[in-house]
């Protein structure tokens, strides 16, 4: 059995018995992990570290009743993607709260940057930047969409835009991304 | 060989499917500073001793219509029996003064007939009915009273009588006023007829039923307190502990025979639980296994429990007359300690020298050693956790000392339900709690 094996054991058998002790497993094992969901979503890393306390918060309140079926890897995932699914909610509360709506703040020509291959390693900082370059809007449904695999109809509800305008939004992002990172790869 | 070149979406959905920063050492640390804090201004049971404050304010609000009624008509009875009583005792002490004054009872009946007129058998009847239809009377009375004045003395008191049954303190200008619009119209004798000690004795009566009135108001006032507050201390008796809690009380009354009672205790239960006999847990050395010697085992064969906890009952009260009551409710039961301590048996054997009495050689015997230990244990489940707890099931009695105090004797016995019921311990408990209510 392995050392993860173990940690999710210990999870469910906390979980089971309501045991407070074992939230500070959770809280070191999926830190870096739900830090990771909310930078993308938001720039400013103290408002991301709150916004995945929040999250943390959350979990903490109900995780005690979560449903699973005790099998250890069908509860790995699918208590990472609940985390996960709590973390962007409480971002996207975040940026809603910074800002009246979530609106679009530019806009940009299309141009016929269409495809683009990676040249050499991506990193994740670098990406970051990248995305982070980009308006919170398109950003938020590229993560939505690409990333955290809404649809668009899904997405649609969740900031409350037409389904039409999240579609047009993604291939806006998609575009300016790919835009964005020729210019870096030309620049360095 | 180059490894295929991928588009740059693809690249970054891949890249961030499980991407994660690494931990930053202290972040837990601060997270539980901050929840503490939190956790602090607003813990769960201050929240739903808040809740049940609030359900307790709003009853009175809730039911107040009803209670209001009910007191409406107890006023009403009280003044009702006052004002007949106050009616009842007039006409006995002042019908026979007319009698008096004529001094020939037959004589005046006589006359009364003989001119058709109700008189006085019309004014006594009216007393009791309504101020309207004795004014009327009254005005009657006035115009018939020149030719009668038997019949003018009479209705004067009895007027009087239903005028301060309504209203106590115009009582003596009025009584003072149909005195003296009788005495001008009738004779200087007949005037004499109304006695001062009478007059005297209708006010004194009617001053006193209006104060016995409003003192009863007052008590009842007093009784309609319906808050009652209390400190308690309950002894408790669970399968092999005898334990202690203290806490306060509180109980609104909700009608005669029903209250809601609600309070707050810390508790100390000292649980055992003896588990159910295992087979040894065997450690002899493989190969070995026919050796007696090398065997040993340990079982854990108990668990001791110590709780301390706060208990925050919530229950419904029927008072089954005025001395006894039952109670039944559930509490909310939250764990601030939790220590355990595990007794293992352990088992093992060894040699022993000894000699043999009947033969006198030293001989070697094999021997067993069994003992008891009590090892604190690590663990402790249901610190922090919070249940909803128990089922409470009591029956009391209510001694009443000096004017507002009361001692209640209850004896009690609470089971566990929910999530508290599952677990190893058995908790079940039973006891009695004095209470000095005030």
């Amino acid at each position: 059995m392995g050392n993860k094996s173990i940690l999710f054991q210990e999870i469910i058998t906390g979980l089971d018995t309501g045991d407070e002790r074992i939230q500070e497993r959770i809280y070191v094992h999926y830190w870096g992990y739900l830090m990771g969901v909310a930078t993308r979503y938001i720039k400013d890393r103290n408002i991301s570290r709150e916004v995945v306390n929040d999250s943390f918060m959350k979990a903490f309140k109900t995780m005690y009743d979560f449903r699973h079926d005790h099998d250890l890897v069908t509860f790995e995932k699918t208590f990472k993607s609940w985390l996960a699914t709590i973390t962007v909610r409480t971002s996207l509360d975040r940026i809603r709260a910074q800002k009246s709506t979530l609106v679009l703040v530019e806009e940009y020509e299309e141009g016929p940057v269409s495809y683009v291959e990676v040249e050499d390693k991506l990193y994740a900082e670098d990406i970051m930047k990248l995305l982070h370059e980009l308006p919170d809007l398109h950003r938020t449904v590229f993560n939505l969409y690409e990333i955290e695999g809404y649809s668009h109809d899904e997405i649609a509800s969740l900031i409350n835009i037409p389904v039409s305008s999240s579609r047009t939004y993604l291939t806006r992002a998609k575009h300016k991304l790919r835009e964005l990172y020729k210019n870096s790869i030309e620049i360095n | 060989m180059e490894p295929a070149k991928k588009e740059l979406i693809k690249e970054i959905k891949d890249l961030f499917e499980d991407y994660e920063e690494a931990y930053v050492p202290g972040e837990w640390e601060a997270f539980s500073k901050t929840k503490s804090k939190k956790r602090v201004l607003f813990p769960q049971w201050l929240k739903i001793a808040a809740v049940l404050f609030m359900i307790a304010a709003a009853l009175p609000f809730a039911v107040g219509e009803f209670f209001k009624d009910k007191t409406f008509r107890e006023t009403v009875s009280v003044k009702r029996s006052a004002v007949n009583k106050a009616e009842n005792k007039a006409e006995d002490r002042i019908v026979p003064n007319p009698l008096k004054a004529s001094g020939d009872l037959a004589k005046e009946k006589s006359a009364e007939v003989a001119k058709g007129t109700s008189g006085a058998i019309g004014v006594s009847k009216n007393a009791g009915i309504s101020e309207r239809i004795v004014q009327n009377r009254t005005g009657q009375k006035d115009e018939s009273g020149a030719d009668q004045p038997g019949i003018a003395l009479t209705s004067g008191p009895q007027a009087t009588d239903v005028i301060t049954a309504t209203s106590g303190n115009s009582t003596a200008t009025i009584q003072k006023g149909e005195i003296t619009r009788a005495s001008a119209n009738v004779p200087g004798t007949e005037v004499n007829t109304v006695p001062g000690k009478q007059e005297q004795s209708t006010m004194d009566f009617l001053l006193a039923e209006a104060k016995s009135g409003r003192t009863a108001d007052i008590k009842k006032k007093v009784k309609t307190d319906k808050w009652n507050f209390g400190l308690e201390v309950m002894p408790t008796v669970m399968k092999s502990n005898v334990n202690i809690g203290a806490g306060i009380t509180t109980a609104y009354r909700l009608s005669e025979n029903f209250s809601i009672s609600s309070g707050i205790s810390m508790v100390k239960l000292e649980s055992g639980a003896v588990l159910p006999q295992q087979t040894p847990n065997s450690q002899a050395a493989p190969g070995n296994q026919v050796s007696f010697a090398s065997q040993s085992s340990r079982t854990l064969v108990s668990v001791d429990a110590n709780i301390s906890a706060i208990d925050i009952p919530i229950g419904i009260v029927y008072n089954v007359s005025k001395s006894f009551y039952t109670s039944v409710g559930i509490s909310y039961f939250n764990i601030l300690r939790d220590k355990r301590s595990n007794t293992y048996e352990t088992t093992s054997s060894f040699y022993r020298m000894d000699t043999d009495p009947s033969t006198g050689f030293s001989e070697n015997y094999q021997a067993v050693k069994s003992e008891a230990i009590a090892e604190p244990a690590v663990e402790a489940p249901m610190k922090g956790n919070s249940y909803l707890g128990f089922f409470n099931l009591s029956i009391g009695r209510d001694q009443r000392i000096f004017k507002q105090y009361h001692i209640m004797v209850e004896p009690f016995i609470k089971i566990p339900v929910g999530k508290l019921s599952a677990e190893d311990l058995n908790l079940m408990n039973s006891g009695v709690k004095f209470r000095l209510a005030f």
